[in-house]
């Protein structure tokens, strides 16, 4: 169940100098852009824009308008013209708010601030596009989002948004993403923001979205600060969604192995992705902020 | 009392304080700390790629579970050592009350410079040369440390005398102080006495034991060891090297003899045995000296009391008698010194038997009653003795109960000559009797032998010095009978005995020939005969007095009745002298010339001399001889097996040191 929108937006993490670094990154990315004011992403739906997607064969019904005459000169083939339909994109922001996210060292921001942080900025450059924005925070199941939000004006609703959400309950992308994809029949961009720590995987939540038509970029978030402090010796390692306990000894040696099963983690995942044709960037949470935001922005297909 | 635990308790003991310690290493045992992570998943991927290393970890758990264990053991048994003991390394500390004597030997050949430096007192001993005795109490030392808790000591030094130098104590401080101050003496040992001493102090003492320390010495292989006290021996010195033959550095003035001249009383011949105990044969300088008053070392050194220097060569290991004739005896006192010439490159070790020391014999004047017709050749005998005056008296007048000893006030005579007079001598007097007939005297012969051939006999009786018989004749001689006790001095060869002594009650001497039948009168023998005989008659034969053994007690005969005496001993304070009956009696180890002076103004002068068994030589020491424990091994820088519990803990630290990377592995950094 989504939180209610709190009254104040939580100036830990939104105060001014996070506005203005954002519209200081909106205004790169504007400059990034080749388009113009509005729609400035184009969508995948074939329609009644006004440029050349594809020929497709002539059923009857069709509106003849379309016929490409040319074609039919050369060939004697009824090919109909089709164009790619130009309309607003709409950004779902599917932020994980499991328990795992909620851990850092102490005194830092952990993955979920700083997924709020991300999703407030991209939002905004969102927003400056005129493009619809819908913030999506889910754990164990998706909780069903508000309707979505367009221009800049609504960006405040969205801090406030964003300040309202709660980190817990374990994760279960599968069940997640198959929700989302059946309660947002209206197709569009999904920004999956997570750590992706589920046993059950990512590739059948990815596929349940591909098949309904949406654009999908993976966020992997990771935090390579939890280890780095060097806990050695016998230790008792406990999962903090699911409280599963696994006695070990902790050595540099082991230590090299979880971060070879890490990058092999993050390439499962990144291949889940690329086998639906999403995008997948994996970002460290040490990451500085603006360059963390501008690689997103960059490989997130903000640009078209 | 731990040192009564039987076997069982000690294992009962040293189990119960096992499993006392893998308790608490139970409850201390390391717990695993608790480390929230975000995806456990993730790590069970690593610990299922980790499984194939699993036996490898597995060993690695096991063995470092191992090394703790032995880390606790070795530590727990290096903790328990000192209190329970390990069997066969070392045993519990002995608590028991025990008393050892420590019997320190401090005669005079305990200052020989051969002493064995130990290294703790190397650094002291500037010239590496060190007495037995500096050896003798840094071994000394070493005892004390090595002392069992309980045991108390009582610190003994014996040389011809006991000293005890310190009472029954425990405390190191008072007993390393009292063997600092140790001197080696000038006496011989008396190691009967010291053991008997140290026997008695030990009665009804617990656990009762002697620690010996010596040089050795010819009386250890007769003294007794006490029953029932276990004697422990250290010797010191430097025994001699497998590689180099026997013997030592040392010259020694073994004994000094004088003998005045017959015809200048005044001037004698002086005779010295020097012994040499090196290897190999030395020169020898011998230095006499001589002196009216001289004590000490010292009185003797100036350059009037030098009288002659000589050197000689002495044999290896062996002794020689040196004669030096003419010396002026007037002075009365003498030393005699030995040193090794003053080209020798060797030093000589053993001081204190460089020197000796003697008084003649003053000779008082002497009365003599010759009751003879007449005779010039005795009476020219007797006149050249300047000591002698005499009395003579017809045979026909001659009365010898007016002689008696009753009427010795008026008509005194210290020894009688009878020359061919048949009447016996004077009752309890001691006499000379020369032809004597045969109803006169026991002693006298029954028949004459013509021209005998005169014949000295052996041995070596005073009455014979200097004498000799040859191209002496006689035309007749008297044999005499022997008496039971009497001694033949001069024989006629294949006939019988012509001069006879007899010492049993009265002295006397009968000489069986004329002078008027026999050339005796006019040669020097005969004066060298009376004086002789005369001087034998009155005690006074000996030209030297005896010397007093150092350390003993002496009985000084001396007329005491009516007055005092003091007593100086060689470098000394004067004190009243001990008188007992009619005989002075004083005791010392001091080496020198004793007196005594009496308060008529009579001086008693005695020279010493060192006992005959103190040599430098080193014997077979008494009892089991006492080892250090490994810890004053240790102290001297010697490689010393560890104790027990060093060994232990240097385990525990190796166990560590592997333990230590395994540990780094469980434990956060």
């Amino acid at each position: 169940m989504q939180e209610a929108p709190a009254k104040k937006i939580r100036t830990d993490l939104f105060d001014a100098p996070f506005l203005r670094r954002i519209e200081h990154l909106a205004l790169l990315a504007r400059r990034m852009a080749t388009s113009g004011q509005r729609a400035q992403r184009r969508s995948k739906k074939i329609g009644s824009g006004i440029e050349f997607a594809d020929h497709r064969d002539y059923t009857p019904g069709d509106d003849p308008r379309y016929l490409d005459w040319k074609v039919y000169g050369r060939t004697e083939r009824l090919l109909l013209r089709q164009y790619e339909e130009e309309e607003d994109l709409s950004v779902y922001f599917l932020i994980d708010r499991s328990t795992s996210m909620g851990m850092a060292p102490a005194g830092e921001l952990n993955l979920f601030e700083r997924s709020l942080q991300v999703t407030a900025a991209l939002s905004y450059i969102s927003l400056s596009n005129l493009d619809r924005v819908a913030v999506v925070p889910f754990s164990t199941t998706v909780e069903r989002p508000d309707r979505s939000l367009r221009g800049k004006g609504q960006f405040f609703r969205i801090l406030r948004l964003l300040s309202s959400l709660q980190i817990g309950g374990p994760t279960n992308l599968p069940n997640t993403l198959r929700d989302f994809a059946r309660h947002r029949p209206r197709r569009g961009l999904v920004v999956l923001i997570s750590d992706f720590y589920d046993p059950r995987g990512l590739d059948d939540g990815l596929r349940y979205l591909a098949f309904r038509g949406f654009e999908v970029m993976v966020l992997q978030l990771c935090d390579s600060r939890l280890f780095e402090a060097g806990h050695f010796g016998d230790l008792a390692l406990v999962d903090c969604e699911t409280g599963e306990r696994r006695e070990l000894c902790m050595t540099p040696e082991l230590l090299v192995a979880y971060e070879e099963a890490f990058i092999e983690f993050s390439t499962d995942i990144a291949n889940a992705a690329r086998e639906v044709g999403a995008r997948h960037l994996r970002v460290d949470v040490s990451t500085p902020f603006d360059e963390m935001v501008m690689k997103v922005f960059r490989s997130g297909g903000f640009l078209g | 009392m731990i040192g009564a635990l039987t076997d069982w308790q000690s294992w009962a003991m040293t189990t119960g304080g096992v499993l006392v310690a893998i308790g608490l290493l139970y409850l201390l045992r390391p717990r695993r700390r608790q480390i929230q992570v975000p995806f456990g998943g993730l790590w069970q991927r690593v610990l299922a790629k980790a499984e194939a290393r699993a036996l490898g970890r597995r060993w690695r758990r096991l063995f470092s579970m191992l090394a703790i264990w032995a880390i606790a053991g070795l530590m727990l048994a290096a903790l328990g050592e000192p209190l329970v003991g390990l069997r066969g390394c070392s045993g519990p500390p002995d608590l028991e009350a025990s008393h050892t004597i420590l019997l320190i030997d401090t005669s005079a050949s305990m200052a020989t410079l051969d002493g064995v430096p130990l290294q703790v007192d190397v650094d002291a001993i500037a010239d590496q040369r060190i007495s037995r005795l500096d050896e003798a109490r840094a071994r000394l030392r070493e005892v004390i440390a090595s002392a069992r808790p309980a045991e108390r000591f009582l610190v003994v030094s014996a040389a011809g005398r006991l000293h005890t130098r310190s009472g029954w104590t425990s405390d190191a401080a008072v007993l390393k102080h009292t063997i600092t101050t140790l001197q080696a003496g000038q006496a011989g040992l008396d190691l009967r006495q010291a053991w008997a001493a140290a026997q008695d102090a030990l009665t009804g003492r617990l656990r009762p034991r002697i620690v010996w320390i010596s040089d050795g010495g010819p009386a250890l292989q007769a003294a007794p060891v006490p029953a029932g006290v276990e004697v422990l021996s250290i010797q010191v010195g430097r025994p001699p090297a497998p590689d180099r033959p026997a013997g030592l550095d040392n010259l020694a003035v073994e004994r000094v003899g004088i003998r005045p001249s017959p015809a200048d009383p005044g001037r004698g011949t002086l005779t010295v045995r020097i012994r040499n105990d090196r290897a190999r044969a030395v020169n020898a300088r011998v230095t006499i000296m001589a002196t009216a008053e001289g004590q000490t070392a010292a009185d003797f050194s100036g350059p009037a009391a030098l009288k002659t220097t000589r050197t000689e060569e002495i044999g290896a290991r062996s002794a020689r008698w040196l004669q030096f004739n003419q010396v002026d005896l007037s002075a009365g006192r003498f030393a005699v010194r030995v040193q090794p010439s003053e080209q020798a490159e060797w030093r000589d070790l053993a001081g204190y038997d460089d020197r000796a020391y003697a008084v003649a014999a003053i000779r008082r004047p002497l009365k003599v009653l010759l009751v003879s017709d007449g005779n010039l050749f005795l009476e020219a005998a007797l006149l050249a003795n300047p000591r002698l005056t005499f009395h003579k008296e017809k045979p026909e007048t001659y009365r010898p109960e007016r002689w008696a000893a009753a009427d010795r006030a008026l008509h005194h005579v210290d020894l009688v000559v009878l020359d061919r007079v048949a009447a016996p001598p004077p009752p309890g007097q001691p006499h000379l009797r020369f032809d004597p007939l045969a109803h006169a005297n026991t002693l006298a012969g029954t028949k004459y032998v013509g021209a005998p051939e005169m014949v000295i006999a052996p041995g070596e009786h005073p009455l014979l010095r200097g004498l000799s018989l040859q191209d002496t004749n006689a035309d007749r001689a008297r044999i005499l009978e022997v008496p039971q006790g009497a001694e033949v001095l001069i024989r006629a060869r294949g006939n019988g005995p012509l001069a006879v002594a007899s010492s049993e009650g009265l002295r006397r001497v009968v000489i069986g020939l004329d002078l008027y039948d026999t050339d005796l009168g006019g040669r020097l023998t005969l004066p060298i005969l009376m004086g002789n005989t005369i001087d034998w008659l009155a005690g006074d034969e000996e030209a030297l007095l005896p010397p007093l053994d150092l350390g003993r007690v002496w009985a000084i005969e001396a007329p005491v009745r009516g007055l005092k005496w003091t007593y100086r001993q060689p470098g000394g304070d004067t004190t009243p002298a001990r008188v007992a009956g009619d005989q002075l009696i004083a005791s010392s180890e001091l080496h020198g010339i004793h007196q005594w002076h009496g308060s008529d103004g009579t001086i008693l002068a005695r020279s010493t001399r060192l006992a005959a068994t103190e040599r430098p030589g080193l014997q077979v020491a008494l009892g089991r001889p006492w080892q250090p424990p490994p810890s004053v091994e240790q102290a001297r820088g010697q490689p010393a097996s560890r104790p027990p519990w060093q060994w232990l803990l240097l385990l525990a630290m190796v166990a560590l040191l592997v333990e230590w990377p395994l540990y780094l592995r469980r434990r956060t950094v």
